[in-house]
């Protein structure tokens, strides 16, 4: 944390103006949180509104009907008069919740969908935090949101809400297993926990061509890729596995007692965690932020960095041959103007631009679904879990770790010659 | 029920069967997904009805010689008129039809002896409140118009009534001379 600190005060602030260098730690700490934490909770809130819209427009479709489509151009303003409506609402909690479990769910589920977020990369420098053991991370942290959802289902005192909060309790541990056997068929595969590394393996092969979902990359990850997408539909309690919120039967589940601005909580929770589970997947399977064409923008061994670029064009030194950019912002601003600068941009963007395209591909995959099957018993869903999913999951997960150890002669024979 | 199998091979058989169903529906679904909504964007598209469609009265007040037909027909009492004076100069000083009750029978169009009232193929008349729903067919009238109607219809009653005894008291004056002419004459001479 204090080298972090440091690097901060000397590399980025002192860079910009030397008094903003000799901010206190703490100061420069409580900003960095901010600053990191600001574009995550945009993203998020972006994702959900994009995908309620979405996800009304699709269902529309798929019923040859055309859905919102008043409020703005084609509807696509329909989520902001809903954002709207629900900030209005008025908060209510019923006679007999047990307060501060109620208050606190909705913040504890919204804060389980946020923190995945941290370790989830979204070009292949652009991620906040990449971490070595990411994958564990992410899975750890979809984890939490079962916590938030018992307890929204416990804290109003009402039966369907425990009803939903109970179901999804059993469900959603039951599919971590799978879920967990399926990354690690992966992460096997790949011999790293980190999100960014397992993509990276990826490349190559005009940006398509080496992705793990490929059978002749490895038949295991194929299998698993598939039962990670339902496990992970399982999860995010999308359809056919919408048990906890069986709206025809519990109302609306756990957030049955839930109005206004906790239940757009609730809601862009879900769309969060579904927009997770999608975004692991390509990352991990489909090759992340892999693509055609990606490659020929790839930045040479020595091209210049940002900083150097910067540090180019400011032109100004002081006296210890320190540079910022306050000293001379025309010339900063200059860089603006440079192929050198804009093409490591354009690399990271056509990488974000591969990465998200995919997820919402996924994530488009998870709506077509839901509009397609019914659902199903809260026993067909335990059934598919522990006896179709589970064995078969374990089952990659060995084929996958025979294969690494069968196609790598160098660790075959470490392992062999290891007892001697 | 299935024929009973081998519990290993049901076991592979649910599951091929499970992800050829879904793969099944997904199919379905996708085709629908790329095929043109057949919903009507209701205020800027209207459905086209048939010719013989029972909708809106259309009112023809000129045609109207408000003999109430049309009033004693309705078997909902939708239909109320009110006027001044008779016949084909009758002045229709309110034609109301209100949608709230009109069940759109069509009997009061049949009853019309002078085709005044028929029904169109106009079908919508969404409002706001149940005001909306009564719909005044007679052109409004001001009251300076009743009265100056009252009394011209009044002096042509007046004057109808004379004509009519005039013409009474000329037809007893041609009858009278063919019974006895006789004093008559005297009287003049």
């Amino acid at each position: 944390m204090q080298e972090f600190v440091h690097f901060l005060q000397h590399d980025v602030l002192a860079r910009i103006s030397p008094p903003l260098g000799a901010l206190p730690d703490q100061i420069v700490l409580l900003g960095a949180i901010l600053v990191g934490a600001a574009p995550i909770v945009a993203f998020m809130a972006v994702i959900a509104m994009a995908w309620t819209y979405g996800e009304r427009r699709i269902a529309g479709f798929i019923q040859a009907r055309y859905g919102p489509n008043r409020v703005g151009p084609e509807g696509v303003l329909q989520p902001l008069a809903d954002g709207i409506k629900l900030l209005a609402k008025e908060d209510i909690a019923p006679a007999g919740a047990d307060r501060p479990l109620y208050e606190l769910a909705p913040l504890l589920v919204f804060v389980g969908a946020l923190l995945p977020f941290v370790a989830l990369p979204f070009s292949e420098k652009w991620v906040i935090s990449s971490m070595a053991a990411g994958v564990f991370y992410v899975l750890a942290f979809e984890a939490i949101e079962v916590i938030g959802i018992i307890m929204a289902g416990w804290a109003p005192n009402s039966k369907w809400s425990l009803y939903g909060g109970m179901r999804l309790a059993a469900q959603m541990v039951a599919y971590e297993i799978p879920m967990g056997l399926c990354l690690l068929t992966v992460v096997a595969l790949a011999g790293t926990l980190n999100l960014g590394q397992i993509c990276q393996m990826q490349g190559g092969a005009f940006g398509v061509g080496n992705w793990m979902v490929w059978p002749w990359v490895s038949p295991f990850a194929t299998l698993a890729f598939f039962m990670f997408f339902v496990g992970g539909l399982a999860a995010t309690k999308r359809a056919p596995f919408d048990l906890p919120e069986a709206e025809s039967e519990l109302v609306a589940g756990f957030h049955t007692e839930y109005s206004g601005i906790r239940f757009a909580f609730f809601f862009m929770a879900e769309y969060a965690a579904m927009y997770v589970v999608c975004a692991v997947a390509t990352v991990c399977f489909l090759g992340g932020w892999h693509g055609p064409f990606r490659e020929w923008l790839a930045p040479a061994a020595g091209a210049p960095t940002i900083s150097d670029l910067l540090g180019k064009a400011v032109q100004v030194k002081t006296a210890d041959g320190a540079w910022f950019v306050w000293a001379n912002l025309w010339g900063a601003l200059s860089v603006l103007g440079k192929w050198a600068f804009w093409k490591p941009m354009l690399y990271e963007l056509l990488g974000a631009f591969y990465l998200i395209a995919k997820s919402f591909f996924l994530l488009f995959v998870m709506v077509w679904m839901r509009w397609t099957l019914p659902r199903i018993r809260i026993d067909q869903v335990i059934y598919m879990c522990l006896k179709v999913l589970l064995p078969f999951s374990l089952l990659c997960v060995l084929g996958a770790a025979a294969q690494t150890v069968f196609t790598d002669w160098n660790l075959l024979h470490w392992l062999l010659s290891a007892g001697k | 029920m299935a024929p009973k199998q081998n519990p290993v091979a049901q076991y592979f058989a649910n599951i091929y069967q499970a992800v050829a169903t879904t793969l099944l529906g997904m199919k379905l679904t996708i085709g629908y997904f790329f095929r043109k909504p057949v919903t009507m964007l209701y205020p800027e598209m209207r459905p086209v009805v048939q010719p013989g469609a029972r909708g809106l009265h259309e009112f023809d007040e000129a045609k109207c010689i408000a003999c109430k037909m049309c009033m004693t027909a309705c078997p909902v009492d939708c239909l109320v008129i009110e006027f001044e004076g008779r016949g084909k100069d009758a002045f229709i000083t309110r034609y109301d039809i209100d949608y709230q009750k009109c069940l759109f029978c069509q009997l009061c169009c049949d009853a019309c002896p002078t085709e005044g009232i028929r029904m169109t193929g106009k079908w919508d008349l969404a409002s706001y409140d149940r005001a909306g729903c009564l719909v005044r067919f007679a052109r409004p009238k001001s009251t300076e118009e009743i009265r100056k109607f009252r009394e011209d219809f009044a002096r042509a009653e007046a004057e109808k009534k004379r004509k009519a005894a005039e013409a009474k008291a000329k037809a007893a004056a041609e009858a009278k001379p063919a019974a006895a002419p006789e004093p008559e004459k005297k009287s003049e001479g």
